[in-house]
């Protein structure tokens, strides 16, 4: 990161929500740009080009979707958003059109930071690398050698199938990351596949059998029920 | 009620028999012979000359009685006929030799004619009699089995069932559905029902419309195959009986049929009608126990809810106030408490929320295969912290099979069960989850060492607002819902759920959800996109 403190820019409408984010942010050290609809955010985020944008899906003025659709024809800023728990379709759909991460409300400032962290760090992944698998990943013990094309645990080899290690090499490359049930089975078995959510469970399970000390209690391979998979990273 | 198989035209609903056909009258000459041959007899022997009218007048009675009023005229006539000519001088003509006879002749036709005409009317009645009962009959076992039947759509195939049974012919009932529209009621269709030409499907809503009978040989669109009739019931038309009588025997129906399937009518009218009703009224419980629900829900709720609020709001404001004054420590515990007291709120409402959904039926199950193994571990997960620092040890076989759940509601279940083990059991001490196959059902069981269950607390302790007698530790409460909640989620997974005390010590909470169905196969390596 750069001696300028990233600027995050927070589409919220609640005032007592805009002065929480805006208090917690400023505390940890980022600049904050506010917008209270997603049609001032939207004109906002051009003119001052965001390092991160928070939105609130339930916006007044606009749908939360519309808001990441716009976002997304123009950038690849990392979005975060903020909705109600039991929503989980709206994450999906959310996270399906393109948004990077969400926090389920209520929450708190500890998780707040390490969603921002861990989607600016996928940003700038993905910037350095420029799309490419040329780098490994590393967490904890699991390392994903993705140019090798090689997975260790505490550096002993694992041996996986050409799927298992298709749906591993995903995971790692947006380690940190929420993916879909629907993005997973597009990439991995294709679009025929997308409904097809057993596969990927029984895929998952594997691996976890293999790289999960415990697999009821994953360490690496973590479940956001009803949404889709992460891999830890931190 | 013995499976018996109705013929066309015998069934109670067949017209009076044979009325006039020729052998009737075969049958009438024979008898008359037989008494001509009788009366010679009698004659030969010279008994009394009343005998020989007698004779004839029997057998004008038989026939009578046998054959109804027109054989009896005509064996009336014949009777007088025959006597004048073979048994009254000169034989073998009608001129008679005494004058007389004539006044006898007059006499035994007068009252051959009556005595047929009587006899041949109490045969009628007897007749009519025995129609009636049959047709009550049918009627009395289609009531007797519509009043046994409940549910709209039994109701619907029963009385298909018995109608087709008494008319020996296709049976439908068409009832109006969401949009009003007409449409063939459960078991038939209109394909194997009565058989829908375009005729037909217009003309059954019209019975509805006119009240009236419909279709063929009667009011609008003649040529339709079948009869409609509207049942109607005592606030109106529910709905059209559509009946095709068997190949062959599409004649039009007698007054007497016509009757009886009115009669029938009615009374599956009357049935429907009933029915609907009784499930109105079933709604109108269910809408007042809601209620009941919503509103003691409200009460404990609202008292609930107050208690952390008032809280937080007295230790911001005196944050707020007398900040400066306080020292470090005492910020701090009023910082912990606003912490503390907010997250007892959020659960608190996620739980009512949860529980509203689950009580309107707004939340349908979101069912998919998947491995039991995955939905622990995320719950576990979403703990976190909350278990501290109790051991959880998970014994889950391997080789459990894929079962069919919604991931998100059965994560609620194990949630609300382990935040009840690290709520109730003191700190430190384990707590167990176990699954395993049992038949065709899974179970799944959480299991702490904690003080356990009172006496009968198990049996009320998945009800509404009933909290642990125990007593939470470190003073944290509940509502009193997330068992509720746990019983509402396994029950619409089709499940049970039930606590019981542990041998050794320890609350045992298992559940139970339905293992039946194959799970989808999964091709080993299937759908590989190319590199």
């Amino acid at each position: 990161m750069s001696d300028i403190p990233s600027l995050v820019l927070v589409i919220e409408d609640d005032d007592a929500m805009r002065r929480f984010l805006r208090a917690s942010l400023a505390a940890a050290g980022y600049r904050v740009a506010e917008a209270e609809t997603g049609d001032a955010g939207l004109k906002q985020a051009p003119m001052q080009p965001p390092d991160i944008v928070l939105l609130d899906l339930g916006l007044p003025d606009m749908d939360g979707l519309e808001v990441i659709r716009n976002l997304r024809t123009w950038s690849q800023v990392p979005i975060v958003v903020v909705s109600a728990r039991g929503q989980e379709k709206d994450k999906v759909a959310a996270l399906d059109v393109g948004a990077d991460d969400y926090l389920t409300k209520p929450f708190s400032v500890g998780e707040l930071l390490a969603r921002i962290r861990v989607a600016m760090r996928h940003a700038a992944r993905i910037a350095a690398g420029g799309g490419a698998e040329a780098t490994q990943f590393t967490v904890a013990d699991l390392k994903v050698d993705l140019a090798a094309r090689r997975i260790f645990l505490a550096d002993k080899e694992v041996h996986l199938t050409p799927l298992e290690y298709r749906l591993m090499g995903i995971l790692a490359h947006h380690a940190g990351k929420v993916l879909t049930h629907r993005f997973l089975l597009e990439k991995v078995w294709g679009p025929p596949y997308v409904e097809e959510t057993h596969y990927l469970r029984v895929y998952m399970a594997n691996l976890r059998r293999k790289l999960e000390a415990d697999p009821a209690r994953p360490r690496y391979l973590l479940t956001e029920q009803g949404v889709g998979y992460r891999l830890a990273d931190e | 009620m013995p499976e018996q198989q109705v013929n066309p035209g015998e069934g109670p609903l067949a017209a009076p028999e044979r009325q006039g056909s020729w052998h009737d009258y075969a049958w009438t000459a024979l008898i008359m012979a037989l008494c001509l041959g009788l009366a010679k007899a009698v004659s030969l022997a010279r008994l009394a000359e009343p005998n020989v009218v007698m004779i004839f007048l029997l057998g004008v009675v038989y026939v009578a009685v046998r054959y109804g009023r027109g054989p009896g005229v005509v064996a009336s006539v014949a009777a007088v006929l025959l006597y004048d000519f073979f048994l009254v001088p000169p034989f073998h003509t009608l001129a008679v030799a005494d004058a007389q006879y004539l006044l006898t002749f007059g006499v035994m036709l007068v009252v051959a004619l009556v005595i047929s005409t009587l006899t041949s009317r109490v045969r009628q009645h007897a007749e009519e009699a025995r129609q009636r009962e049959r047709r009550m009959e049918a009627l009395y076992r289609l009531t007797r089995q519509l009043a046994a039947t409940s549910g709209h759509d039994q109701l619907v195939v029963t009385a298909q069932r018995e109608l087709s049974e008494i008319f020996g012919g296709d049976v439908s009932i068409f009832l109006p559905g969401q949009d009003g529209a007409l449409q063939p009621g459960a078991g038939i269709g209109l394909e194997d029902g009565v058989a829908g030409s375009e005729a037909d499907i217009a003309v059954a809503p019209r019975a509805l419309d006119r009240g009236k009978l419909a279709g063929m040989g009667a009011g609008p669109l003649p040529s339709a195959k079948a009869l409609y009739l509207p049942l109607v019931g005592p606030e109106g038309p529910v709905g059209v009986l559509g009946i095709r009588l068997p190949q062959g025997t599409e004649r039009l129906l007698t007054p007497d049929q016509r009757q009886l399937l009115e009669a029938c009518a009615g009374q599956i009218g009357l049935a429907l009608q009933r029915t609907a009703l009784a499930e109105q009224a079933q709604w109108v419980l269910v809408q007042v126990e809601a209620e009941r629900v919503r509103s003691s829900l409200l009460s404990s709720v609202s008292h609930d809810l107050r208690t952390p609020l008032a809280v937080i709001a007295g230790s911001a404001s005196s944050l707020l106030e007398s900040g400066a004054a306080q020292t470090t420590e005492t910020r701090r515990e009023l910082l912990q408490t606003i912490c503390d007291e907010t997250n007892r709120m959020a659960i608190l409402i996620e739980n009512v929320l949860r529980m509203t959904q689950l009580q309107s039926g707004a939340i349908a199950p979101k069912k998919q295969w998947q491995p039991l193994e995955e939905v622990v571990g995320s719950a576990l997960g979403r703990l976190g912290k909350a278990l501290a620092d109790r051991p959880v040890a998970t014994r889950i076989p391997p080789n459990l099979p894929l079962l069919h759940f919604d991931g998100v509601l059965v994560e609620q279940v194990l949630l609300n069960l382990l935040d009840n083990a690290a709520k109730y059991a003191p700190p430190s001490t384990p707590v167990d989850i176990f699954a395993f196959i049992e038949g065709d059902r899974a179970v799944i069981e959480v299991a702490d060492r904690g003080p356990g269950l009172a006496p009968g607390e198990e049996k009320h302790i998945f009800d509404k607002f009933v909290r642990g007698a125990a007593g939470a530790t470190g003073g944290r409460r509940g509502v009193g819902l997330g068992l509720a909640i746990c019983r509402a989620i396994v029950e619409i997974h089709g499940g049970r759920i039930w606590a019981e005390n542990r041998p050794g010590g320890g609350a045992r909470f298992v559940f139970t959800i339905p293992a039946e169905g194959q799970p989808p196969a999964v091709d080993a390596e299937a759908g590989k996109v190319s590199e």
